[in-house]
């Protein structure tokens, strides 16, 4: 009973900025473009996996290695002879993938720590900040190619169905998280101190309502909107932090195929004029990155509680 | 405001000069360069020195001889270290020379003693750990056998370093040997009396004498004494060098036909000629086809015919390729990717590049790489058919056209068959073995034994679901030529009907992970450091601590145990025939490639004949200057 | 105000220890047999305990629980050696013997001369481009600006690497790699600037259109001021505040150098030498720099909490 008031208040307060927020991008072409050609990319990527994917391994063919675009060969063959294109969308899925599941692990894990850390205070958020500050203080590709070296021989829960190599993607994507995070930490962190001086949750405390409580019920809840928008951010430093990995070397395992791949096996290309899987890649991974950061800008411009004003 | 707004600019200015003052600033060339100072003190001044400009392209480790454990370190010291012997820059096959020896050794009758006599009269180079002269310049003396003492001591000396070339030529197999090394771990770092302590196997017999004794009669030992790892060191330089190693270039004492002038480890090193290098002469005499070749043309002359060398780390071969292109260096490897273009099928160099000046040179060395089966694996040791499949299911031919463009054959034996120019007796047991029985592509007969080695694996209970487990495969790089050879070995053994996964692994993974057993099929090779084929036969020999591929075959060790300490004659020849041959039918191993290896080179760079083995040869080279001029090289 | 700077820097020392916890376990407790690159595979078992005993590696990782507690040996650790020799600048390259300190000095003024003139250039240029956009905002300039920056922030550095040098390798060879002549090193560093760009564009626009919207800019154009006047004269001294903090949370990393920059151009930098140590698990080395940047850091993150504390008296209550 004593609940009620205060839940449908908060009820009230959480859908509306939402609503608002979907009206506000479903009305904007360009944000709508952006969504499509996303969705498209998703499709493209799923169409890659279900049915190129398959035959990748054995797709070989020495005769017609290195042929510029053709008829038939739209973005002309790699070294192995296999077609640029079908490469081109089989590194989308692996791109999408490294993206989707880096934010997957980091933005939950920064936005719950950040939270926990903003609305307890005192010691909780000593430690979470003297954590954010020890792995800030290494500068973020060492932290990487520290955690992949470090991993590269690892394998969790061997012998169970839910083997995770962590040499390959695996692994690329638990060191980019255990980067990612600590961005989204310390911006819900600092939205956390200000919600926690706010009027329904010092109601809530008086009511009795338990922390635990108070945290998922009114702080993630508020705080969602910086999580949605720093997934969107880091999709896209995932994606470009993959291209890096690549091509320092650790990057997804051998035989994948990857925009990183490409782009840093065109190096020694282009000195013979070889530009097409270059192009290709660099090409695909513009398409999505612009899309993105568009989608991210209207995001932003749409969730931001202070962009009402005129 | 307006300061705000000064201050801001001009620390952005200096931020965006600051490499100007940050960077050094070029060394301007080499025009009077000092080289020394002769016996009245006055400096030996060159007006316009020839400098050659070359490249290097993995860090230099070490400069002190004991701890020569890499291919470029060995390269770099060749230039200013000298060991006992060396081999003839122009004979093939190999043959021994005396360098710091007077002449050959004198073996006694049992064969366990070494009787060699130091050349008289050679000189180190100036160096301030001999104190200074009556000019006030750095002093010098002569080289004595003790100093050769030194030089085994310090190779197995616990703070000396890594030493593993020199200490494996000499632990076990020198009397005395080990059981210094041992009492070297208990003296402090810096306490260079421990060099004082005699080692029993190694002694001056006299001034210019010296003695080794052998604990086992091995008529292969001089190969070891080759090494310029056991370069002489006075007992002054330990002292300089406080009981470690030699660091800075300024500190090396050394007797070779270049001085160490610069030692910037990852940026430049700079070899310069040594005025009080002793007399030399350019060989008379080489190969066949060396005269027509013109390598004889400079015959008599003395050497070193290059005053100044240049090496500048290029870390990337793609980097190198562009500068060779520009003419900053005078050599480079070719790219694979531009190989059709610069090599005609018939493996000459192409008319266009022809036309720039340059010349192909091609050289077998004594490697051979091979993927090696982990038989301390169950599934790898209990199925002799499935390695056999294996072997039989890779087209090695096609593997060498797709990966390196052709450059190389397909090895048939586990020796390879460049020994003919190197080692004619291990050659001939090469030719006796014959091509392995499994080392051909047959895809129809892998098929057939897969089906046998699907019994043996049921047998010994390691089938998966009825299937062969899927094959692991360990590659030592993560770059795009391991992504490729690794692409490769998968599709081959897919079209065999076996699966298998490839991990490319950077080399100390790779390292760790092949060290501990931890691998099944693991790619590997072997550059033989002396070019014989017993070191390629040490591969398979369990004992000595070796044995971490898990290979263990007890005929192959008895054999090989008779055979190491035979002299070459037909006798070992033919035990090692029976060697290669065990090789072959018990399959530890898919053999891979003998690489070719090729170089371009200006030709304004004469007298280049790329040696297989050894180092110290960049000393006959010279350069035709108005040739570079012509050409567009690079001149300072 | 002391007792908030002793605050900081209790943070600061427990923030450095944690680094070399960190460092320390990734480092010396995951990395497996580091012998193993140090050591050709054929190396007899001695060799590999005679690499560990010369370099400590056989010592017990944190605490000696062998000897008794009063005594110094108990905390003669793996640990204690790796925070003694990381805070001396003592540790020695396993592979070059080579102490820490001095490949530091020999290869800092290479990194800095890469990072420093990237960092001033770009933040130059950025900034002028800003300003611009934000002076003829909503005409064809600003949008034209904006275009290129989103653009230019969706192509990986990667490819800007890649396609500057072959350019250069086209015109003038001898400059695409090395830095044999000082005037090379300005190919990575435009390169560096040409990248950064769009990004930093984006963010300066964003933040000098913030402050534009305020109504003391408002109040200075109704008084006859010109837009320029007041970006130049008002806008821009209070933007520097936000800005200058982000210069200065950068100048550790400015150290350490671009990694891929100095690998992909052979510049010999710090921040090459610390890739190849990691791969090479050159363990002194890795821990010496990461401390050294660790140190930077909070150098930095001091300085910046001293600089808002004197500028905004509300910091300090926290």
């Amino acid at each position: 009973m004593s609940d009620a008031p205060q839940t449908t208040f908060a009820v009230t307060q959480r859908a509306g900025p939402w609503a608002r927020a979907g009206r506000k991008l479903t009305r904007s072409p360009m944000a709508m473009a952006c969504a499509g050609v996303i969705a498209l990319y998703v499709a493209a990527a799923a169409f890659a996996a279900f049915a190129l994917a398959p035959q990748w391994q054995t797709s070989q063919d020495y005769a017609r290695a290195n042929q510029p675009p053709s008829l038939a060969a739209p973005l002309g063959t790699d070294a192995f002879g296999r077609s640029v294109l079908t490469k081109t969308l089989l590194g989308a899925k692996v791109s999408l993938t490294v993206g989707l599941v880096t934010n997957v692990i980091a933005i939950p894990l920064g936005m719950v720590l950040g939270a926990a850390a903003g609305y307890y205070g005192r010691r909780l958020d000593d430690v979470v900040m003297w954590l954010v500050a020890t792995l800030a203080a290494i500068p973020g590709i060492i932290r990487v190619i520290a955690l992949k070296f470090a991993f590269a021989d690892t394998v969790l829960l061997e012998g169970t169905p839910v083997r995770v190599d962590l040499g390959g993607m695996a692994g690329v994507c638990v060191a980019l998280s255990l980067t990612f995070w600590i961005g989204t930490c310390r911006l819900v962190r600092a939205e956390a101190m200000k919600i926690r001086q706010s009027d329904y949750v010092l109601a809530a405390r008086a009511a009795g309502r338990s922390g635990p409580g108070i945290l998922f019920a009114h702080v993630l809840p508020n705080v969602m909107h910086i999580g949605v928008i720093n997934f969107s951010l880091g999709f896209v430093a995932a994606v470009m932090a993959e291209v890096v990995l690549s091509y320092l070397g650790i990057g997804v395992a051998v035989g994948a195929p990857s925009w990183g791949g490409m782009i840093s096996a065109a190096r020694s290309d282009l000195i013979v004029g070889r530009w097409w899987e270059l192009t290709a890649a660099v090409g695909a991974m513009f398409v999505l990155v612009l899309a993105l950061n568009l989608l991210g800008d209207r995001l932003r411009d749409a969730l931001d509680p202070k962009a009402g004003k005129p | 405001m307006k300061w705000f707004y000064l201050i801001s600019l001009a620390v952005a200015a200096a931020m965006v000069l600051s490499p100007l003052a940050l960077l050094p600033r070029d060394a301007g060339g080499y025009r009077d360069i000092v080289l020394g100072y002769d016996e009245c003190g006055q400096p030996v001044v060159i007006a316009d020195p020839v400098v050659r400009f070359g490249s290097y392209g993995s860090t230099v480790r070490s400069i002190d001889p004991a701890t020569c454990n890499d291919p470029t370190s060995a390269w770099v010291q060749g230039h200013f270290y000298e060991g006992l012997y060396a081999y003839h820059y122009l004979a093939r096959p190999l043959e021994i020379v005396p360098l710091l020896a007077a002449a050959l050794p004198e073996v006694s009758d049992d064969g366990l003693t070494y009787t060699i006599h130091i050349r008289p009269g050679v000189r180190y180079a100036p160096s301030e750990c001999f104190g200074r002269d009556a000019n006030g310049r750095w002093a010098t003396r002569t080289v004595t056998a003790e100093d050769f003492v030194n030089a085994f001591k310090r190779a197995g000396d616990y703070h000396v370093g890594p030493a593993e070339v020199a200490r494996a030529g000499l632990a076990g197999r020198v009397a005395g040997f080990d059981e210094c090394a041992a009492a070297s771990e208990s003296c402090a770092p810096d306490d260079v009396s421990r060099f004082e302590r005699p080692i029993r196997g190694v002694r001056a017999a006299g001034a210019l004498t010296l003695q080794i004794e052998l604990t086992a009669p091995d008529p292969h030992f001089i190969h070891t004494l080759t090494l310029h790892n056991y370069a002489p060191i006075p007992a002054e330089a330990i002292e300089l060098w406080r009981g470690g190693q030699v660091r800075r270039a300024e500190q090396v004492v050394s007797t070779g036909p270049y001085v160490l002038h610069t030692f910037q480890r990852e940026k430049r090193i700079v070899l310069v000629r040594n005025p009080h290098f002793r007399p030399m002469a350019y060989p008379a005499a080489g190969a066949p086809g060396d005269a027509e070749a013109g390598l004889l043309a400079d015959a008599g002359k003395r050497v070193p015919l290059i005053d100044v060398i240049q090496l500048d780390y290029v870390r990337e071969d793609y980097a190198g390729w562009m500068l060779f292109l520009g003419g900053e260096i005078d050599s480079s490897t070719i790219q694979p990717e531009v190989f059709a273009s610069v090599v005609t099928p018939g493996r000459e160099l192409a008319e266009r590049w022809r036309r720039r000046g340059i010349s192909l040179h091609t050289y077998h060395s004594p490697t051979v790489y091979w993927l090696a089966f982990n038989m301390a694996d169950p599934v790898m040791s209990a199925s002799p058919s499935l390695r056999r499949a294996i072997c039989l299911g890779v087209d090695v031919e096609t593997y060498v056209d797709v990966l390196f463009n052709g450059r190389g054959k397909r090895a048939v034996n586990c020796l390879p068959s460049s020994l003919e120019h190197l080692d004619p007796a291990g050659y001939a047991a090469h030719v006796q073995a014959g091509p392995g029985r499994y080392f051909h592509y047959d895809p129809h007969a892998a098929r057939e034994l897969l089906d046998a080695a699907r019994q043996e694996l049921a047998a010994a209970g390691l089938l998966v679901k009825g299937r062969i487990p899927p094959l692991r495969i360990d590659l030592p790089g993560s770059d795009a030529h391991y992504a490729k050879m690794g692409d490769f070995f998968r599709q081959q053994l897919a079209a065999i009907g076996l699966d298998a996964a490839v991990e490319l692994n950077d080399w100390s993974t790779f390292q760790g992970k092949v060290h501990a057993g931890r691998t099944q099929l693991h790619a590997a090779g072997l550059r033989a450091r002396d070019g014989r084929a017993d070191s390629f036969l040490r591969v398979y020999y369990s004992g000595d601590g070796g044995g971490s591929r898990g290979y263990r075959n007890e005929q192959f060790d008895a054999l090989y145990e008779q055979s190491r300490t035979m002299p070459d004659g037909p006798q070992r020849t033919r035990l090692q025939a029976e060697m290669v041959r065990i090789v072959s039918d018990d399959c530890p191993a898919l053999m891979l490639t003998e690489p070719e290896s090729f170089v371009l080179v200006y030709d304004w760079v004469r007298n280049v004949k790329p040696h297989p083995v050894g180092y110290g040869y960049d000393k006959y080279l010279r350069i035709d200057t108005k040739r570079r001029r012509e050409l567009g090289g690079r001149e300072d | 105000m002391g007792a908030f700077i002793l605050r900081r820097l209790g943070q600061a020392v427990l923030t450095v220890g944690g680094v070399m916890l960190v460092t320390f376990v990734l480092f010396r407790v995951v990395a497996g047999d580091i012998s193993a690159n140090y050591l050709s595979p054929d190396a007899p078992p001695e060799a590999r305990e005679r690499f560990y005993r010369r370099h400590g590696l056989d010592r017990p990782l944190l605490v000696d629980t062998s000897k008794p507690i009063t005594s110094p040996a108990f905390w003669d650790s793996q640990f204690t050696r790796h925070v003694i020799d990381s805070v001396t600048f003592r540790a020695t390259s396993y592979a070059t013997g080579q102490p820490v300190g001095r490949t530091i000095i020999e290869r800092a003024p290479y990194s800095l001369a890469l990072t420093m003139p990237a960092m001033a250039l770009g933040w130059l240029i950025a900034l002028a481009l800003a300003l611009l956009t934000a002076r003829y905002r909503d005409t064809w300039v600003d949008r034209l600006g904006v275009v290129a920056a989103t653009a230019g922030m969706c192509i990986p550095l990667l490819a800007y690497m890649i396609v500057g040098q072959w350019l250069v390798f086209r015109f003038a060879p001898a400059a695409a790699w090395g830095v044999h002549h000082a005037g090379n090193i300005y190919v990575p560093v435009a390169i560096a600037v040409v990248a950064s760009l769009g990004g930093n564009v984006r963010l300066y626009r964003t933040i000098i259109l913030e402050e534009i919207s305020r109504d003391y800019v408002r109040t200075a154009r109704a008084k006859g001021a010109t837009m320029s006047r007041a970006l130049m004269g008002h806008v821009l001294p209070n933007c520097a505040l936000p800005i200058i903090t982000q210069l200065v949370m950068a100048i550790p990393f400015l150290v350490m150098g671009s990694l891929l920059l100095e690998s992909f151009f052979g510049i010999p930098g710090l921040g090459g030498q610390l890739v190849a140590s990691i791969s090479r698990r050159d363990v002194p080395i890795v821990t010496a720099l990461t401390f050294l940047t660790a140190l930077l850091y909070v150098a930095g993150l001091l300085a910046t909490d001293i600089l808002y504390a004197v500028s905004d008296p509300r910091v300090r209550l926290r």
